[in-house]
């Protein structure tokens, strides 16, 4: 038995194509991305530097959202101007209205708005909702209630013929009004991969859904069945093309650096804001033999939906969340260290304040 | 890869030649790979776990001491990264609600490993793939995983327990 243990654990399976054309994207950024000087030299470097070192860290990680009460207002709202970030920059008259259609297989999509700094971007789209089994998938409710649609996108610069948009998650939700379906696409890339000069085109490549209710049913029978592990098989409805749309379009640059205060047990702390996110890294006290770290982050007091959480060697966390660098509010961000043992039962072993 | 070009190639990338550091992570990224599939039972996650760890050694490769030790230097960065993913998809299984939207969900994975990894808790998954797959001792896993050598040996009980229980059904099942 050991040795069957032993070789289900060895096996070795080819890396798919796609994730190697991810991977080489990824590669690709490298030469654009300051390295972090050795520890010794930290005290010799200038404060021109420092900042462009600063710059550098605001490189993020996989996103994964959280139910909390941010997101479920997102999900019941309409477009990307429900993303704090997004809203202030439209509240600062940054224009992010587009009318772009394009058609494929007698299917128009028209994107009505786009906005991004250099690792984050965000775009509305709609269409005319004329098919009924999506129509039938969409009008459930309660716990029925169909997720947004899977969306394949590609993003391309002007004279670059590789595909910008690897290695993204981002949020999606929808919202259905006179036969239209509204949907808002949010992502952060791993690295600042949008330029900051040329044209951009947007591609849809395919849109599907699952009905959830189906889905549902699937899940219950492997639970029953105690599987944990279950497919749910082909989607129900999926839109494939390549619609494009030519975005003449310049990211927000706009950085600043907002004010850390009310530091309990963290240290080296640095934080940026650009239009879309704000972006920490800091280094916390040593865990408690067997627990894992978390990070949560709450403005006035409510918490919000982290898109990034990444911890590395030496206790050094990261994360970004929804504070724009053209926020002139004066909210106070409280970010929390946390601890939690194998029940994920939390404890704060750290935190401070950002304005 | 041969240690000395290995350290060849590691102390270029301090010097910030991204080619040197390319290569480096093109001879490593199969493991790697692997074992963040292995962790993470799923491609996707996989993929966006390496690219962020090769991301993270690139930025920090200057303080990495023992040239030597590349590749189990970049191995630590990828499971503290995938551990991170587990407890943030742990979180959002738990509360089913937001729709994750990642460019390669794929839910149809679901070749046999991964249907018995699956059903191991992350806990012992972790602790059987360094151990079994990357060939780490039970000391080396404890000081990863800043846990005591007791625990460990307690998770790798208990995992291959578990893991034989589960042999066992699908033979018999």
């Amino acid at each position: 038995m050991d040795e069957k243990i032993k070789a289900l654990f060895s096996s070795q399976a080819p890396i798919p194509d796609d994730v190697l054309t991810e991977l080489n994207q990824n590669r690709s950024q490298f030469s654009g991305i300051v390295q972090e000087p050795a520890p010794h030299s930290k005290h010799s470097i200038s404060k021109k530097m420092g900042i462009i070192i600063g710059l550098a860290a605001i490189l993020g990680i996989s996103i994964l959202l959280t139910q909390t009460p941010v997101i479920a207002v997102i999900e019941t709202a309409l477009g990307i101007n429900q993303d704090a970030a997004v809203k202030v920059v439209e509240e600062q008259g940054i224009p992010t209205k587009l009318n772009l259609s394009s058609v494929q297989n007698g299917r128009e999509i028209t994107v009505t708005k786009f906005v991004s700094t250099k690792q984050k971007l965000a775009f509305d789209y709609q269409f005319k909702l004329d098919d009924p089994t999506l129509k039938t998938i969409l009008e459930k409710t309660g716990e029925n209630k169909a997720r947004p649609g899977n969306l394949w996108l590609g993003l391309f610069a002007d004279g670059n013929p590789k595909n910008l948009f690897g290695g993204v998650f981002g949020g999606n939700t929808y919202y259905i009004k006179d036969g239209i379906y509204y949907g808002s696409v949010n992502a952060t890339f791993v690295s600042q991969k949008i330029p900051k000069d040329a044209k951009l085109t947007l591609h849809i490549y395919s849109l599907d859904w699952t009905d959830r209710e189906r889905e549902r049913a699937v899940e219950a029978q492997a639970k029953s069945e105690g599987k944990s592990a279950f497919s749910t098989g082909p989607v129900d409805v999926k839109y494939e093309g390549d619609w494009q749309f030519k975005i003449n379009y310049q990211p927000i640059l706009t950085t600043r650096k907002p004010k850390i205060s009310k530091i309990v047990n963290v240290s080296d702390i640095s934080a940026v804001s650009d239009a879309l996110q704000t972006t920490i890294k800091f280094k916390g006290p040593s865990l408690t033999p067997g627990t894992t770290p978390d990070v949560a982050v709450y403005r006035n007091g409510v918490k919000l939906a982290l898109h990034q959480f990444g911890f590395g060697q030496k206790g050094v966390y990261d994360t970004s969340f929804e504070l724009s660098a053209l926020d002139k509010s004066k909210a106070t961000y409280k970010i929390q260290l946390i601890e939690n043992d194998d029940k994920h039962n939390g404890k704060v072993i750290g935190s401070f304040e950002l304005k | 890869m041969e240690k000395s070009r290995q350290i060849q190639l590691v102390k270029k990338a301090k010097k910030g030649d991204d080619q040197a550091f390319i290569t480096l992570c093109e001879d490593y990224q199969q493991v790697i790979y692997n074992a963040a599939y292995k962790l993470l039972l799923s491609h996707a996650d996989a993929s966006d776990c390496l690219q962020e760890a090769e991301l993270k050694a690139w930025q920090n490769i200057r303080s990495l001491k023992n040239e030597a030790a590349f590749n189990s230097w970049l191995f630590r960065i990828m499971v503290n990264i995938a551990k991170s993913m587990l407890i943030r998809k742990q979180k959002y299984v738990e509360l089913k609600e937001h729709h994750l939207a990642s460019q390669h969900q794929d839910t149809t994975d679901n070749d046999d490993m991964q249907e018995l990894l699956a059903k191991l808790p992350d806990v012992y998954r972790i602790t059987l793939v360094l151990y079994y797959y990357a060939g780490l001792s039970i000391k080396q896993i404890s000081e990863q995983e800043r846990t005591p050598i007791n625990t460990v040996k307690t998770r790798m009980v208990r995992g291959r327990k578990k893991l034989k229980e589960l042999l066992e059904e699908k033979k018999y099942g």
